[in-house]
């Protein structure tokens, strides 16, 4: 576990990120249509060269149609789950924040119901989903402004968030109930447990990435402001941090990593909360190792996640599903193992 | 450097609990805040700070209105060492100091190497430095308290903010963190603290104020602070004020006695 006095985070990090890889590498030879790792450079190979051979059609195919694009959706959803669930849980000061506190999985999740009942093409599900995720959170941010009165605001926030969610949940119940039960409510149940595989194209790929890279982007810009803010409000703006700007942009770019997952991906829990959980006790709650590496283990573990998902059982798991039966175990282990240190 | 409050008043929403406070403080100096509980200390603190804004009046820092700096050029001249606390994470006490460089820091910047080495100079100035690797949330109450004053000094500041700095400390804390106030206010910061204890005026060679009960202010240094009839009419009860000469110095002793007095608690 963490000592103050040790400095492994390099170490940590150059592990993981040949984890990834190692991980990326072996992912793409996982699944029905198993590929050796020789013929994926094989392919790989004739790719570059511009002249796929007979045999290999069907490789190439399964490569670069099926799962390059749901390897690196997985990789990518991960890392932003964990960003933005490192962000809260120092903004708001507690270990035990996901990022759905302020609403945007519920939100996205009514938005996706809502979309899939009334039959829309999956980009406008998407769009109304991310939309109705951003919506969730910009309520309660208004909510809070409103209420609050400029005093307080966190905790007003996180009550906020709490009733908007439980709305959006029961709206989400409602859309079920009306739904038809033999098409619409499985499509939908289905829907919000989560699935790497029915989100797998270039398109969601490109909108996830720059989704990453725009909202994670900008929290691992302000890393050490975060730092500062797990000092509380008013010793963070007696530092110089401008609080208010700093928490409304943690505030929107976890917004927009987490609505893009949910919206493209579906409903993935645990992530958010025990990944950063996890690094923490790993590296440290400083900010400027824990939010890299956090976003690194996200992508490692919801790799490994979906990499079970699609061997365990024919067919599909549900990636929430996973995410808490194997994440759980090792939350576990790990607070065990941890546990002169935390709290 | 000058820090002029003029007129202020302050509280929360609609609940006012200081009015029409005027006071000049001196960088190279203490400047003390008593007074009861409940009597507006804190508010007036928060005020000062900038975290509350101000119901009237204005408070000038180096000629220039408070609410005009940004939050940055504000924490580059005041520092606010808060009570010792127990933050929800454990970061180690050279990351609690250079936290203290952030208003040195561009926008999206970590600190630099320069940033380290203040740290790390502002933990060797204060005699903490072998506490540097150590987890923030393991320490002593005393040690986390001068953490703290580190990492504000870390600021560079011309003004500290102090929060009963001694509270919740044990005698031998209480004495090395008064020591460190006084010695920072001879190398020429300007210290501004709420305290609980009156001797702490006498001891600093502090000027101060006295938030009466009743709402008045008593202005000046100990010998005009600290009498009897002040600390009745601050906080209802007797004390006892005696000047001592130890080795040539004059020395205020301050005694509360437990009988009960006419006017009652």
């Amino acid at each position: 576990m963490w000592k103050a006095n040790e400095k492994r985070e390099p170490v940590i990090f150059a592990f993981l990120i040949c984890l990834l890889i190692l991980m990326i590498g072996l992912s793409l030879t996982f699944g029905r249509y198993g590929i050796p790792l020789d013929k994926i450079m094989e392919v790989f190979g004739q790719k570059l060269a511009g002249n796929i051979s007979e045999e290999n059609r069907q490789a190439d195919s399964v490569l670069f149609v099926i799962r390059i694009p749901r390897i690196l959706l997985a990789v990518m959803a991960g890392a932003a789950l964990s960003a933005s669930g490192a962000a809260y849980q120092g903004m708001f000061r507690n270990p035990m924040v996901s990022p759905d506190i302020l609403g945007v999985s519920s939100g996205a999740a009514v938005g996706a119901a809502l979309g899939l009942l009334l039959d829309l093409p999956s980009m406008a599900v998407h769009l109304l989903s991310f939309l109705f995720g951003v919506a969730a959170v910009l309520l309660v941010m208004f909510l809070a402004k409103v209420i609050g009165r400029g005093n307080g605001t966190l905790v007003i926030m996180v009550l906020s968030g709490t009733v908007i969610s439980s709305v959006f949940s029961s709206m989400t119940s409602l859309i079920k109930y009306v739904a038809d039960t033999d098409e619409k409510l499985p499509e939908i149940t289905f829907w919000l447990m989560g699935s790497f595989a029915r989100a797998s194209s270039y398109s969601n790929m490109v909108m996830m990435g720059i989704g990453l890279l725009a909202g994670g982007g900008v929290l691992l810009l302000l890393r050490w402001k975060i730092n500062g803010m797990a000092f509380g409000e008013d010793e963070a703006r007696a530092l110089g941090i401008n609080t208010v700007r700093v928490r409304t942009a943690v505030i929107l770019s976890s917004t927009l990593l987490t609505a893009m997952t949910v919206c493209i991906c579906g409903t993935i829990g645990w992530v958010g909360l025990i990944i950063p959980h996890i690094t923490r006790l790993l590296v440290g709650p400083n900010y400027k190792s824990l939010m890299p590496i956090s976003m690194l283990g996200g992508a490692c573990f919801m790799l490994l996640v979906d990499n079970a998902a699609r061997t365990i059982v024919p067919g599909e798991l549900p990636i929430s599903i996973l995410t808490s039966l194997i994440g759980a175990p090792l939350f576990i282990y790990m607070l065990f193992k941890g546990r002169r240190d935390w709290l | 450097m000058i820090l002029d409050i003029q007129n202020i008043s302050c509280g929360y929403g609609k609940k006012t609990v200081i009015r029409n406070f005027s006071a000049r403080v001196e960088s190279g100096g203490v400047f003390c805040l008593l007074g009861p509980n409940g009597v507006g200390k804190t508010t007036l603190f928060k005020t000062i700070l900038r975290l509350l804004p101000p119901v009237s009046g204005q408070i000038y820092l180096d000629g220039k209105n408070i609410s005009d700096y940004t939050d940055m050029e504000f924490a580059r001249k005041v520092a606010y060492v808060p009570q010792a606390h127990t933050p929800p994470f454990a970061f180690s006490v050279r990351d609690v100091v250079v936290m203290g460089r952030i208003s040195h820091m561009g926008a999206f910047s970590s600190p630099s190497k320069k940033d380290y080495e203040t740290a790390d100079q502002v933990l060797q100035e204060l005699g903490i430095w072998r506490l540097r690797e150590r987890a923030y949330t393991e320490l002593s109450g005393g040690e986390r308290q001068m953490v703290l004053i580190a990492r504000a000094l870390a600021q560079e500041p011309m003004f500290l903010m102090m929060d009963e700095p001694t509270s919740n400390l044990d005698f031998g804390n209480q004495v090395s963190v008064l020591r460190t106030v006084c010695r920072l206010a001879r190398k020429g910061l300007g210290i501004l603290m709420t305290t609980h204890f009156p001797e702490h005026m006498a001891q600093c060679n502090a000027k101060g104020v006295l938030i009466l009960r009743d709402g008045r202010y008593i202005f000046g240094n100990s010998d005009i602070i600290l009498t009897p009839e002040n600390l009745r009419d601050a906080y209802g009860i007797e004390a006892l004020i005696m000047d001592v000469e130890n080795k040539g110095t004059k020395i205020k002793i301050c005694q509360p006695l437990l009988e009960e007095t006419a006017q009652g608690n």
